[in-house]
């Protein structure tokens, strides 16, 4: 199973994955939307680099009371029709990357765009083991 | 004969991201442009090149022993 | 929408914020960042006020790129009238202040009058607060962003050190620690506000038609025409790069610009910083990260960068890279502008040891090096004399002749007398000795034209001046080089509406023509657009300039050509067939 991997190392911290990400799932630039957090900036304890992507954990999906979340071949979708805005899924997430909306939820769709953007391949699709 | 060339920062992708070479040349004949047509570095990509620290036109003509450094272009600024 | 539409009125006298409708037509005439905070200054500020006073305004101007995902657009615009020069003044700044400023829904926010008391202000969308700072004033630059950290979460902001506070022309504002918006004295205009930061948050996101597309569209530009050889040189090593160039051309400032190589130069160049390096870091929406984080011994620093390796190393005779390190991390925490710091000690080390004036300081000396960013920020002892700026100095002690200065504003790290052009650009530079306005060395002494005529150089110094006024108005940043029909490209989706070349170079001749017309009013003219006599009358006397210098008659010549090709007259000052043409 494959998920996004977020290397520190390589990360220059310009936010384009969270441009590209807003844009493509939000039709918006506005990086607070996106589906996965970033952060590079200087604080006391000196330079820090953090990044939350989805690892592809699927506790949304157990978690779902109403089966919103599924998981079909190796890709999270999310069925807003069904869901009930309990934010059960947001609250819980390991990595704090799904976005609540003003209705339902923004999931990682593993569309891609933060890794194309990605100029120093610091995000990667990579196989991991669930 | 051998000339030593050097290639900085982003050039060095020209050859396997390190920036010391050794290159044989053909004396009297083979100039720094040349030189650069064989490792694939396009004339826009470079600044100016040295020669033994002096400035020099991509025209010099190598004698051998020299040591050469490729300057990348640095447009904006 | 590439505009928000609204403007942010701050009156710091009052304690009042209110919003008003962006200036359509001025946003349409000059885009956004310098062009259009320069418009506003012109139009707003009356002339002949203090800088210093309550009358100066601070504008901080986004651009019409801003807050998108086009490559190196996270820059903001932050001007006022010089506290340094009495000129108009636009400094740009990294980091991700201005993509923030509009996403909190806000195009600029312009701040005026002046607190009775020290105030910090807090921007978060609608929400408009001034708070006290007393507990931060006096406080470091680095220091206060983190006691900000602590209290605001996730907000971005824009602080001064002391040395903002003590209204020091080299004064500087810092953002994330280690951007500035460096020159003129920016950061006493907000010290004399008695603002100490800006810290701002924004909900809200830039919308633009077919985001989709338009986002493949700039990846494919990103990919192809921003991370290219010419650019790349700011990832692989960042502005450290141009040592070695300015070395080997004979254009590195070296103890006060007396010569133009300095013999140490292997200790101060890219592989240098590049060995000390532990990561790289980028401003918003940049592939390229210039920047470089640095630890050496105990010395930490995001930087330096050329221009303080140039005037805080070499000119100062320095060659000790961790000495240099903390000297920088010293400037940026103090809020000094490394430039003319650099250019103020390097002044007082050369007036001593020609026994002019003795500051106890000399070239090489680094025990004395070290404590000069905190004497001056705090004016004391010969602190407070250096803290006047090297025009002021001269004007006390004398040396006027090696008073590296344009208008008041030091020099930047290229020897004009190595590339003539570069001169011009200082010497015709809206804010002072500029090398942002127009950087001609990277064709003279970087390239094929020769640097020591001055054959088609000022048509040279005005093509680039007016392409980066232009790319300052989107607001770019200046190490993507991009073409004018690139711009136009981009701006046309952006704006939706077309934008073509044509349009683009009568916005650069605008802005630039605004600019001189604001000095015009101040009473600048030919008298003010010279160059130090050194350049002028002194050879220099290594490397690949030995011999060189800039002859005054060369630069006359020069300067009416420009003035001529500007549609300006003799004295430099805008004929009325000018302002009429770009409706001045």
């Amino acid at each position: 199973m494959k998920a996004l991997v977020f290397h520190a190392e390589k990360c220059i911290g310009c936010k384009l994955c969270q441009l590209a990400c807003s844009a493509q799932n939000e039709g918006e630039f506005n990086p607070r939307l996106a589906r996965l957090k970033i952060t590079s900036h200087y604080t006391r304890n000196g330079f820090d680099v953090r990044g939350q992507t989805c690892d592809f954990g699927m506790g949304c999906v157990d978690i779902c009371p109403v089966d919103a979340i599924v998981e079909k071949n190796g890709r999270l979708s999310f069925k807003e029709e069904l869901c009930t805005d309990c934010a059960l899924c947001v609250d819980n997430c390991p990595n704090q990357v799904i976005v609540k909306k003003e209705k339902g939820i923004g999931i990682c769709v593993q569309c891609k765009s933060c890794t194309n953007w990605c100029p120093t391949e610091a995000l990667t699709f990579e196989e991991v083991n669930k | 004969m051998k000339v030593e060339l050097q290639l900085q920062g982003p050039l060095k992708r020209y050859n396997r991201n390190t920036d010391l070479l050794t290159m044989f040349v053909d004396a009297e004949t083979c100039t720094v442009r040349n030189l650069l047509e064989q490792l694939r570095i396009p004339v826009a990509s470079v600044s100016f090149i040295s020669v033994n620290d002096d400035k020099e036109s991509l025209d010099f003509i190598v004698k051998g022993g020299e040591k050469i450094v490729v300057y990348p272009r640095i447009a904006g600024g | 929408m590439a505009y928000t539409g609204k403007i942010l009125r701050i009156n710091l006298s009052t304690g009042k914020a209110t919003t008003e409708p962006l200036n359509e037509r001025w946003a349409h005439d000059y885009l956004g960042g310098k062009g259009l905070s320069i418009k506003y200054l012109f139009e707003e500020l009356a002339p002949g006020i203090d800088p210093l006073s309550p009358d100066n305004k601070l504008v901080l101007m986004t651009g019409p790129t801003t807050g998108t995902i086009v490559p190196n657009s996270g820059k903001l615009a932050v001007a006022a009238k010089s506290p340094a020069t009495g000129t108009i003044l636009d400094c740009s700044i990294g980091g991700r202040f201005a993509p923030e400023l509009k996403y909190a829904g806000y195009d600029a926010a312009i701040i005026e009058g002046k607190s009775k008391v020290p105030v910090y202000l807090v921007v978060e969308d609608d929400k408009v607060e001034l708070r006290s700072a007393a507990k931060l004033w006096g406080k470091g630059a680095h220091e206060t962003e983190y006691i900000l950290q602590d209290i605001l979460d996730d907000f971005v902001t824009m602080v001064i050190g002391p040395a903002g506070e003590n209204l020091l022309p080299m004064a500087c504002i810092n953002s994330e620690l280690y951007r500035q918006a460096g020159r003129g004295g920016i950061g006493a205009v907000m010290g004399s506000k008695n603002l100490k930061a800006v810290a701002v948050k924004g909900s809200g996101g830039v919308k633009i038609p077919n985001i989709r597309k338009f986002s493949a569209t700039m990846n494919k530009i990103k990919r192809e025409d921003t991370m290219t050889d010419v650019n790349m040189w700011a990832y692989s090593d960042g502005t450290p790069m141009i040592v070695d160039l300015c070395q080997t051309t004979g254009i590195l400032p070296t103890r006060n610009f007396q010569e133009g190589t300095f013999e140490q130069y292997e200790q101060i160049n890219s592989e240098a910083v590049k060995a000390v390096r532990k990561a790289k870091k980028a401003c918003f929406a940049c592939p390229l990260a210039c920047g470089n984080y640095v630890q050496k011994g105990k010395a930490t620093v995001e930087g330096p960068e050329y221009e303080t390796l140039a005037l805080c190393s070499s000119n100062c005779g320095i060659s000790d890279l961790e000495a240099v390190i903390e000297f920088n991390r010293l400037c940026d925490d103090y809020g000094l502008d490394t430039i003319s710091t650099g250019n103020a000690v390097a002044f007082a080390m050369e007036m001593t040891e020609k026994g002019l004036h003795d500051f106890g300081i000399r070239f090489g000396d680094i025990e004395n090096y070290l404590k000069m960013p905190a004497l001056m920020a705090n004016r004391e002892g010969v602190g407070a004399d250096l803290a006047l700026g090297v025009r002021t100095m001269a004007a006390k002690y004398g040396g006027t002749e090696f008073a590296m200065a344009v208008k008041g504003l030091e020099m930047p790290g290229y020897e004009p007398r190595g590339s003539w052009a570069m001169g011009l650009a200082y010497g015709t530079s809206d804010r002072g000795a500029c090398h942002m306005r127009a950087w001609p060395v990277s064709v003279e002494a970087f390239g094929d034209i020769d640097p020591f005529t001055i054959e088609s150089k000022a048509e040279l110094v005005k093509g680039m001046q007016d392409n980066n006024a232009t790319k300052f108005c989107v607001i770019l940043c200046d190490f993507w080089a991009l073409s004018n029909e690139r711009i136009a490209e981009i701006l046309s989706l952006v704006l939706d509406r077309t934008m073509t070349v044509e349009e683009l170079a009568r916005i650069g001749d605008r802005v630039y023509n605004v600019a001189r017309l604001f000095n015009e009013r101040e009473g600048f003219d030919r008298k003010d657009d010279y160059l130090p006599d050194r350049i002028f009358t002194e050879k220099l006397t290594t490397g690949a300039t030995a011999g060189k210098l800039l002859p005054r008659e060369e630069y006359e010549k020069m300067l009416t050509e420009y003035y001529r090709l500007r549609g300006w007259d003799d004295n430099g000052k805008i004929t009325i067939a000018k302002k009429k043409e770009l409706g001045l």
